[in-house]
């Protein structure tokens, strides 16, 4: 009788512990290792479904993969790509209007399907990156990719890359004003381990950018 | 032949009595394989979008098939070598039945058994991914759903599977006399079974010796990925029929060769 007692006391605090993990270890990698051999395992699989050209299987094999390791970046940033990119081209046709449908209906899958991805990635300038190539390239919308850059401009640390792309996407959008702002902003928050080339380019946009808002601005 | 009909009835009648009844072990898988199935509903919070039935069909599928797997390997393995260890085999034998009857009506008895729990897990994956799939089609994201027929084709060949998995049992069963040996070595041919399709596709890249061993291990290594049909029925929502009867009638064949093949083993053993 009391050896029973014993092993359920036991289990009893074996639960309790199980239960308080989560408050005891915090900030702890969540995707325990058979989730990841688990999402590698529908990746491969996915590939096997890419040779093949079968949609359906693609898309849930991609789906699987990156929800049982989402922190993956990796994972999400080539299926989104895979779905605007290579989908489209299986489903071709002649007619160049219909064509232009299906890559903006595939475009808008491929968000949708990176959108899931965001809780993951709140502070991760690459993710940022990742949306507003995808919404630039692949759904033509610069407005959305501005939005997505802006998101990785907001972070303590972006790369080059990020900040020459918002910009860009700034300058071509014809918002000089707030381009010029972020450039200045951006030129100050450089440390000094910056490159010297990449100070120097910043510093001449700067300056192209205020020559083209002088020119801009009406003058008395 | 009614006679050993009859016999091999009472032999399998027995032996599921014995399972299901007395087998606490049984009763622990049946539980265990029952909380499994239900555990991968946890998984479906995860960002799967309309993917999240095909993760619960995965996973359930492979569980089921998994641990109704190995728990058949280990009954009829161990229920066959401890009955003829403790001579309780031999009393059967000398009542009349024949080495033949007794070994197919104890592989009836585990068979069905393992069936049972296969049906009572099928029935509650089929209940879960129908309620995953019914949200989804509700809110538009999901067009149709898996059909009663798709499950029952499905339950039909996971029987013909296991049922090929309990000849390979039984005819490593009757020519060892160790259940390590005979579970063990059914367990890892029936992994490479499962897994000679993928090592098929990885040879052709492969070159020299290794490519040609796996080549040959085709033609010896009963090819179990050939039952493994959900994910076509998953994707089809059926199969033909002709192709159902076909892969049937190739599955009775394939089991009854190992099952005769098992006998001849068996019957030139000395108890």
């Amino acid at each position: 009788m009391r050896s029973k007692v014993f092993i359920g006391l036991l289990l009893a605090a074996l639960i309790l512990l199980n239960l308080s993990v989560d408050r005891w270890v915090p900030n702890r990698e969540k995707t325990v290792q058979w989730q990841q051999a688990l999402s590698d395992w529908y990746w491969i699989q996915g590939y096997e479904a890419w040779i093949k050209k079968d949609k359906q299987r693609l898309l849930d094999d991609y789906s699987i993969a990156t929800a049982l390791y989402p922190s993956n970046l990796t994972y999400w940033r080539l299926a989104a790509q895979t779905i605007a990119f290579d989908l489209p081209t299986w489903e071709r046709t002649e007619e160049s209007e219909q064509g232009a449908k299906i890559r903006e209906r595939y475009a808008n899958e491929a968000l949708s399907f990176f959108e899931r991805s965001r809780p993951y990635f709140t502070e991760d300038p690459d993710w940022f990156l990742t949306g507003g190539f995808l919404a630039e390239t692949a759904a033509g919308d610069r407005s959305l990719a501005i939005d997505y850059l802006a998101g990785a401009a907001a972070q303590p640390e972006f790369s080059y890359q990020v900040g020459r792309r918002y910009t860009r996407l700034l300058v071509e959008n014809g918002d000089l004003k707030d381009a010029h702002a972020f450039l200045v902003s951006w030129l100050a928050d450089l440390n000094q381990s910056a490159s010297e080339a990449h100070q120097s380019e910043i510093q001449a946009w700067i300056l192209s950018l205020e020559n083209q808002l002088n020119l801009l601005t009406p003058t008395n | 032949m009614a006679k050993r009909l009859r016999c091999m009835g009472l032999l399998a009648r027995e032996t599921i009595r014995e399972v299901l009844i007395h087998n606490r072990w049984f009763h622990v898988c049946v539980w265990g394989l029952l909380i499994f199935v239900l555990a991968g509903r946890f998984l479906t919070d995860l960002p799967l979008g309309s993917s999240a039935p095909k993760l619960l069909y995965d996973l359930g599928q492979g569980t089921i098939m998994s641990v109704s797997g190995t728990v058949l390997i280990i009954l009829l393995s161990y229920h066959l070598l401890n009955e003829l260890d403790t001579g309780a085999a031999q009393t059967y034998l000398v009542r009349r039945v024949s080495r033949g009857d007794y070994l197919v009506g104890k592989l009836l008895g585990c068979w069905l058994a393992v069936v049972l729990l296969v049906f009572l897990a099928d029935g509650l994956l089929a209940v879960l991914v129908a309620g995953e799939m019914s949200e989804l089609i509700e809110s538009g994201d999901l067009i149709s759903a898996l059909g009663i027929t798709g499950w029952l084709q499905l339950f039909l060949f996971q029987l013909l599977h296991l049922l090929i998995l309990a000849s390979l049992t039984v005819l490593l069963v009757s020519i060892s006399t160790s259940f390590l040996f005979a579970a063990l070595s059914s367990l890892l041919l029936w992994s490479a079974g499962l897994l000679m399709g993928a090592a098929t596709d990885l040879s052709g890249s492969l070159e020299g010796l290794g490519g040609f061993f796996i080549q040959a291990a085709r033609f010896i290594i009963p090819r179990f990925e050939v039952w493994d049909v959900s994910n076509s029925i998953w994707y089809a929502g059926t199969l033909p029929v002709s192709e159902v009867l076909r892969t049937g009638v190739f599955g009775l064949l394939y089991g009854s060769f190992l099952i005769l093949l098992a006998i001849v083993c068996f019957n030139r053993r000395d108890l």
